[in-house]
C-alpha cells in the first residue's frame, strides 16, 4: 500500500510541477522523504543501463535511447539532464505504475559521477558504461582520482561494466570486479607516438605511479599503453573501432559494421562505439544499430549551425572548466579544409554557481589553432583578459587575435570582416550570448 | 642583462594539476622582459639535483596519490630544501604541495607521512570532502594587494602560528578555511592553485623582485602588461561582488558537506 501512496503523490506532483514549469527534482525529492527506499521497492525491467564518465554522457545515452526505440524497445531515460538521485526517482516513479512495475523494457540513465553511489545504493544498473575520467569541472570535482574513489562506491558486483579499455583510469575500475566487457579502437590515421597535449594524465600508471608507456595516442592520454612496473594494461576489447577515416567521417566496428558521422571527431566515434555496445548487449542487430544511426543529428543542441551576416558557421558547446572538451572543439575546427574563423567566448564560467577560475584554460591545447587555414581568432566576454594571456604564450601570431570584452562588438565584427566558415567555441552558459544575436539554422 | 635565472619546477608531470604550468612560463617571460636569462631544469622522480643552484624552485597540486610519491622522492633532499629555504631561495607551493612543508600529513587513506619538516605544522586531509572556493586574500606581506585565486584541496593544517592569508571571501556554496598559507623567508606556500603568480600581478613582481635581490644592481623595471592587469582587476570585482565572508563557523559546516 505505501508504494502506492508514494508513487501516486509523486505522480501527483510530477503532473502539478509540469503545470507550473517547476524542475524534475521535486516530486522525487518528495517521494525519498516520504520513503527513502522507495527505489528499493519498485520492480526494474531486465535492463538498467546506466552511462557515467567525465564526457560524453549525455549523447551515448541520447544514442542508445534512439536506437532502441527505432528497433521496437520502449525506453525510459532521464532526457531532462537531472542526473542526481533526486531526478532518477522522479523520471523512475514517472515511469512506473501504481504497483511499482516499470512500464518499459529498459531503464536508461545518465549518472552524475559524485552522486552515483547514493542513486546506486538503492538499485543497481544491470549494464554500467563509463566513458572517460578526465579533467572536469575541478571546481566541483577535485580531480579525477577523486572521481575515481567516489564512482567506485557506486559500482555493485553483479553490475556488467562497460568500460573504455583506452584509459587507463577507467581501466581500474576492472580490478576485482567479474564482469567487465571492453570498448576502445585500434591505432587508426591521427594516432600519434607522442602525448600531444598540453598534460599527460597517463605519464604515470594510476595503479603503482611508476612510468607508463604508451604504444600510441588517440588524443591526451587515450590510447594504447601499458605499465612495464605492475604490468597494468590496456585490455583486449570486445568492441572494437578497427578502422576510422575522420575527413570522411566513417568507421568501422569489429571489421564489419560500417557507419557514417555528421559530427566528424574522434570523441563521437568513442560515444558511437559505447552506443553500439549496450544495443548489442540488449539484442538489437549489428547492422540494425548501423542503419539507425548513420548519419545521425544529436538533438541535444550541442552542436548548432547558424548564420552570421553572409557566414556561415557552427557553434560547438563545450565545457568551461574542461580541458578535453575544448580540445575537442578545436580540434574539429583545426582540421576545416578552408579558411575559417574561430571564436572564443568565456564570460560566465558556469551556469549553475559562480567561479572566477580559470586555470583550466592552460590546460586547453589552444596550439591546435594555430594553423594556416584558421585567418581570425576572436577571443569574447568577460574572461577575454585571461584567454590573451593564455594565447599570448602559444605561437599564434598575435596580429590574428582580437579581443572584445562585449560580445555584441565581436558579432559586429564577424559580420563586417569575418573571414570563411565561423566556429564558435563555448559553454552552455554562454552560447545563448552568442546565438541569440545571429540566426539560427534548422536542420531536418 | 642581469645575469641567468636558473628555475627548478619539480615534478612537472606528477604535480600538474590545475594548469599550474603557467607560474613557469609567464614568470620566465617576465624575467627576460626584466632583462634575465632564464634556464629552466625539470626534476622528476628518482633525479638529482643540487638545489642550492637555483634562484627559484616552483612545485604545484597533484592527486592526493601523486603527491605522496613526491613526497617520498624528495624527503632524499630534506635538509638541502631546508637550507635553501634557511638561506632565502625564492620558492613556491601550490595547492596540496604546501601540505609537504609541515612535519607529518595524516592522510585520507588512514596512513600517517612524514613531511619535508621544514615548516612547523601538521596536516589531516578528509577522505570524504574538499575544501573548493573562490577566494580572495588580505596577504600579511602586501597590505594592498589582496590575492584572488581558488583553493582546492581535502586537508586541515594546525601549528601555523602566522598565517599569510586571511580568506576575506568564500563563494556561495564554496567552502573554505578562514586563515591559509605561510611564509618562510621566501618560501611561500599556500592552497591556491593554478596560476596563482599570472593572477596575481603584485605577487609575480614581489617573486621578481626577489628573485633580483640575487643579483648584483638588479633593478625592478616597470613594464605593463595590460591583459594580466585587466584580469586581476574584472576578477577581484567580481569575486568581491559576489562572495561573503569567511566565518569558522562556514568552515565547521563542511565538516558534514560530502563535495
Amino acid at each position: 500500500m505505501r508504494v502506492f501512496f508514494v508513487i501516486l503523490i509523486s505522480k501527483i506532483v510530477r503532473f502539478l510541477g509540469k503545470r507550473m514549469g517547476r524542475g524534475s527534482s521535486l516530486p522525487g525529492m518528495v517521494a525519498l522523504y516520504l520513503d527513502r527506499n522507495i527505489l528499493k521497492k519498485i520492480r526494474m525491467p531486465k535492463y538498467v543501463i546506466a552511462v557515467t564518465g567525465s564526457n560524453g554522457k549525455t549523447s551515448t545515452v541520447e544514442m542508445i535511447s534512439y536506437i532502441l526505440q527505432k528497433n521496437g524497445y520502449s525506453v525510459a531515460y532521464n532526457r531532462e539532464g537531472s542526473n542526481q538521485i533526486e531526478g532518477v526517482t522522479t523520471f523512475i516513479l514517472d515511469n512506473c505504475n501504481l504497483k511499482g512495475q516499470i512500464k518499459t523494457d529498459v531503464v536508461l540513465i545518465e549518472s552524475d559521477e559524485r552522486y552515483a553511489r547514493y542513486t546506486f545504493q538503492k538499485f543497481h544498473p544491470t549494464h554500467y558504461i563509463i566513458t572517460n575520467l578526465y579533467r572536469d569541472q575541478l571546481t566541483r570535482n577535485g580531480h579525477p582520482e577523486w572521481i575515481y574513489h567516489l564512482l567506485q562506491q557506486s559500482i555493485h558486483p553483479q553490475t556488467q561494466l562497460i568500460l573504455n579499455a583506452d584509459d587507463p583510469l577507467v581501466s581500474c575500475f576492472a580490478n576485482g570486479h567479474q564482469h567487465v566487457l571492453w570498448f576502445g579502437l585500434n591505432r587508426f590515421s591521427q594516432s600519434t607516438d607522442v602525448c600531444t597535449s598540453v598534460y599527460h594524465d597517463g605519464y604515470y600508471c594510476p595503479v603503482c605511479k611508476k612510468p607508463m608507456e604508451y604504444d600510441y595516442y588517440h588524443y591526451n592520454h587515450i590510447g594504447s599503453y601499458h605499465c612495464p612496473n605492475c604490468g597494468h594494461h590496456k585490455h583486449q576489447t570486445d568492441y572494437t573501432v578497427t578502422a576510422v577515416d575522420l575527413d570522411k567521417g566513417f568507421f568501422e566496428i569489429d571489421h564489419e559494421v560500417q557507419i557514417q558521422m555528421r559530427l566528424k571527431s574522434i570523441y563521437n566515434v568513442y560515444n558511437i562505439l559505447a552506443t553500439y555496445a549496450a544495443c548489442r548487449l540488449v539484442g538489437v542487430g549489428k547492422q540494425q544499430i548501423a542503419d539507425s544511426i548513420n548519419r545521425y543529428t544529436l538533438k541535444n543542441g550541442r552542436v548548432v549551425n547558424f548564420l552570421c551576416g553572409s557566414h556561415e558557421g557552427m557553434l560547438l558547446t563545450s565545457k568551461h572548466e574542461n580541458s578535453i572538451s575544448y580540445d575537442q572543439s578545436i580540434r574539429v575546427a583545426a582540421n576545416h579544409k578552408s579558411d575559417c574563423t574561430v571564436t572564443i567566448i568565456i564570460d560566465a564560467i558556469s551556469r549553475k554557481y559562480f567561479t572566477g577560475e580559470t586555470s583550466w584554460i592552460w590546460d586547453v591545447d589552444f596550439e591546435m589553432l594555430n594553423a594556416p587555414n584558421i585567418k581570425q581568432i576572436l577571443l569574447m566576454g568577460s574572461y577575454c583578459n585571461d584567454l590573451a594571456t593564455r594565447f599570448a604564450y602559444t605561437k599564434i601570431p598575435p596580429e590574428k587575435i582580437k579581443i572584445y570584452e562585449d560580445i555584441q562588438q565581436g558579432v559586429d565584427f564577424i559580420k563586417q570582416q569575418g573571414i570563411g566558415y565561423q566556429y564558435v567555441v563555448t559553454c552552455f552558459s554562454d552560447k545563448d550570448k552568442f546565438l541569440s544575436k545571429v540566426t539560427i539554422c534548422r536542420e531536418e | 642583462m642581469n645575469g641567468c635565472v636558473k628555475i627548478l619546477f619539480l615534478y612537472s608531470k606528477l604535480m600538474n594539476l590545475y594548469g599550474g604550468y603557467s607560474n613557469i612560463v609567464v614568470l620566465e617571460r617576465h624575467l627576460k622582459d626584466q632583462g634575465f636569462k632564464v634556464i629552466i631544469d625539470h626534476f622528476e622522480v628518482g633525479d638529482d639535483v643540487i638545489f642550492s643552484d637555483y634562484q627559484f624552485i616552483y612545485l604545484g597540486a597533484g592527486t592526493e596519490k601523486n603527491q605522496r610519491v613526491a613526497l617520498k622522492d624528495l624527503s632524499r633532499y630534506r635538509k638541502e630544501l631546508k637550507t635553501c629555504a634557511e638561506n632565502g631561495t625564492v620558492m613556491l607551493f601550490t595547492g596540496n604541495a604546501f601540505d609537504m612543508l609541515g612535519k607529518e600529513i595524516h592522510g585520507l587513506d588512514g596512513k600517517n607521512y612524514q613531511g619535508l619538516g621544514i615548516c612547523d605544522f601538521t596536516v589531516k586531509e578528509y577522505g570524504e570532502r574538499r575544501y573548493v572556493g573562490d577566494v580572495v586574500c588580505s596577504c600579511i606581506w602586501d597590505k594592498k594587494h589582496p590575492f584572488v585565486g581558488f583553493v582546492n584541496h581535502s586537508a586541515d593544517i594546525t601549528g601555523i602560528e602566522q598565517p599569510s592569508f586571511t580568506m576575506k571571501v568564500g563563494v556561495e556554496n564554496h567552502i573554505v578555511t578562514p586563515y591559509d598559507g605561510y611564509r618562510y623567508h621566501n618560501l611561500f606556500g599556500m592552497h591556491l592553485i593554478g596560476a596563482v603568480l599570472v593572477n596575481n600581478p603584485h605577487f609575480m613582481k614581489e617573486v621578481i623582485m626577489l628573485i633580483g635581490k640575487q643579483f648584483k644592481g638588479f633593478q625592478y623595471q616597470e613594464i605593463s602588461y595590460p591583459y594580466e592587469e585587466n584580469s586581476y582587476r574584472i576578477t577581484l570585482e567580481k569575486l568581491s561582488k559576489e562572495a561573503t565572508n569567511v566565518t569558522s563557523k562556514s568552515t565547521a559546516r563542511s565538516l558534514s558537506v560530502p563535495v
